[in-house]
């Protein structure tokens, strides 16, 4: 019944709570407050009907928080999404691997999938080896004049009413058929001009090189077809991740070409990161253990202050026994040594004086 | 000559009565159950080719089924907004972002971190200040799951410093342990009940073999216990850092809690520059 008292508390807190999506988005950077970046990618995952009322997402900008929630029990689901405001990652290396390797589920955005960031996540979680940034050519299009209708070209050259523009657009194309290409269309193109990718260097001019991790299920969804370079990778090992190597140069302002809502709010990047993060929500195995895990702890945790406090009661008990043993000893000797003193100094000396007395003197 | 019986017997009742008060006088408890005697720490740490010592000694003014110290170590952070409204907890987690989200994932899990709230004195070279302080422990969220060895590396522990008014004083960050990255950090730590005594040293620092075990199986997490404390035993922690290996700062704070019979009985606060 006592046991029962005592885990009530946690169990009904862990079937109360919702599991925990903690989203990464980095600091504020002067006037790049890159929680804006994060409030979008929280806003893309909530827009997904499946997600409805499933999850509580998590904002973090510091890298030091992030590392201390990501030992959590309620986190289901991690969205690390890293740009250049940041040179390194290095204070979630270590957290981030351990929740990949308990069974995490994490999805990479931009320079998650970077060496030179994530250090050694950069193979074993984002794998995608990438030591190189891939800078997209641009690209011309012919927009119409009266409809705004856009049309990529060849050369540049449009027809009249209709104005050259030159746009730098990464293009996407299906590598392989996945869960998470549902609803995405097979080839499409997304304004982020830049991605990260692996290049041999020792090459003049360096050059894409294809690199997959020893062990695990590796799949590479979406790829440029310019030169085969991984831009989407599903990656199953310990854990379950899903990395984009786009995304690693943005900015918040409006203004800028690297605006981050150029590609958020792209309508095929946003069904791929939907899907991105349902699927590794599903695949992951790690809640159910580290919440069971964590119950078991903080019960053991209760037992053993219950422990202490059983011992201290009964070290007290015995002590207040043995104290009132000694009172009432004392008291006893104390009442016994004043009867004898009193009886020696007062009693005695009182009959001894009586008994001498003479008796009076008969009348003749 | 004749001593009168009935003034011996008056000497003889009051002394018996004064000696009884005395040893209910003595039998009663102590204000304190554990005494802090010596509590020492550098007053500067810096990266230099030296050793800094660290020395708790404690006794014990009655029997205790455990008294248990436990160590924190936090540097000071600086932060951009400062100005707050109030001390109280609300404007503090509003304040302090980092906290609030910890609180409120740790409220979502029904555990309530450990914390403390009291007044601080802090002195620099011209005067003593008093400041709030409020301390909250998230350890126990991230002992639940993490590896024992990880949690070590983890920042569960934030303090701040508030004047009056509520604005920032001082805002530290750490972790719950000796001191960070004790592979590296610490040379040697002895714990000491009486005359037995645990060593503990660097592995680099071992000669020895058997007399002294490696630094990392110290307590755990900074968590030492003594059990079975009779009164007037006496209890040390005593370790030492490599000057060189300490981690630039601007301001590092230790906490020492002591507890006894899983009740906190004296909380330290030993800044260091």
């Amino acid at each position: 019944m006592l046991a029962c008292l005592l885990v009530s508390p946690i169990l009904m807190a862990q079937e109360e709570a919702k599991p925990v999506i903690l989203l990464y988005h980095g600091p504020k950077v002067g006037e790049q407050d890159l929680r804006l970046f994060g409030e979008a990618i929280a806003d893309v995952i909530e827009s997904d009907s499946r997600m409805a009322g499933k999850a509580e997402i998590v904002l973090v900008g510091d890298q030091d928080l992030m590392n201390t929630l990501l030992y959590f029990p309620q986190v289901k689901c991690v969205v690390i999404a890293l740009s250049t405001w940041e040179l390194t990652a290095d204070r979630i290396v270590p957290s981030t691997l351990w929740y990949f390797n308990e069974g995490g589920g994490i999805v990479g955005i931009g320079n998650a999938g970077h060496g030179d960031v994530t250090k050694k996540l950069n193979g074993s979680v984002f794998p995608l080896f990438a030591n190189q940034y891939e800078q997209v050519a641009p690209t011309f299009y012919c927009v119409n004049d009266a409809t705004g209708e856009e049309k990529k070209v060849e050369i540049p050259r449009c027809d009249p009413g209709w104005t050259r523009v030159l746009k730098r657009a990464t293009f996407y194309h299906k590598a392989n058929d996945h869960e998470i290409t549902d609803g995405v269309e097979d080839s499409f193109s997304m304004a982020s001009a830049r991605y990260v990718i692996h290049k041999n260097i020792t090459k003049t001019p360096p050059e894409f090189l294809f690199l997959e991790p020893e062990k695990g299920d590796y799949t590479m969804v979406y790829e440029d077809p310019n030169n085969e370079a991984p831009l989407v990778v599903v990656y199953e090992e310990n854990g379950t991740s899903v990395t984009f190597a786009a995304g690693d140069q943005i900015s918040v302002r409006e203004e800028d070409d690297t605006y981050f809502a150029t590609f958020i709010e792209d309508p095929n990047f946003k069904k791929l990161l939907q899907n991105a993060v349902y699927y590794v929500w599903n695949k992951e195995t790690k809640y159910d253990d580290a919440m069971a895990k964590a119950a078991e702890e903080f019960e053991k945790m209760e037992q053993e202050k219950q422990d202490l406090l059983d011992r201290v009661e009964e070290s007290q008990s015995q002590e207040n026994t043995s104290k009132l043993l000694r009172s009432v000893l004392l008291i006893v000797v104390g009442v016994v040594l004043i009867v004898v003193i009193a009886y020696w100094a007062f009693v005695m000396p009182a009959k001894q004086s009586g008994e001498e007395e003479p008796a009076p003197a008969e009348e003749p | 000559m004749k001593v009168d019986k009935s003034l011996v017997g008056v000497i003889g009742i009051a002394i018996v009565l004064s000696t009884m008060i005395t040893l209910f006088i003595i039998g009663e408890r102590a204000q304190e159950d554990v005494t802090v005697l010596r509590n020492e720490f550098p007053a500067r740490l810096s990266t230099m080719e030296q050793k800094y010592a660290f020395v708790l000694s404690m006794i014990a003014r009655k029997p205790l089924t455990e008294v248990s110290v436990q160590y924190n170590v936090l540097s000071r952070v600086a932060l951009e907004n400062t100005t707050t409204e109030s001390t109280d907890q609300e404007t503090i987690r509003a304040n302090l972002p980092k906290i609030d989200s910890l609180l409120i994932e740790s409220e979502r899990m029904d555990i309530t971190p450990d914390t403390w709230e009291g007044r601080v004195s802090w002195r620099n070279v011209t005067e003593t200040l008093e400041f709030d302080m409020f301390m909250y422990d998230f350890t126990d969220m991230v002992k639940a799951t993490a590896p024992n060895f990880t949690a070590l590396d983890v920042k569960t522990t934030y303090v701040v410093w508030l004047w009056d008014n509520g604005t920032i004083f001082y805002y530290f960050e750490g972790v719950s342990d000796f001191f960070y990255n004790r592979n590296r950090t610490i040379v040697d730590l002895t714990i000491t009940h009486n005359d037995e005594s645990e060593y503990y040293r660097a592995v680099s620092e071992i000669e020895v073999e058997g007399k002294y075990e490696q630094i990392m199986k110290a307590p755990l997490l900074g968590r030492v216990t003594f059990t079975d404390v009779e009164k007037d035993d006496r209890l040390f922690v005593i370790y030492s850092l490599k000057g060189t290996t300490i981690p630039s700062h601007s301001g590092m704070l230790q906490l020492v809690r002591v507890y006894r019979d899983g009740e906190m009985e004296t909380f330290e606060t030993n800044y260091m520059s």
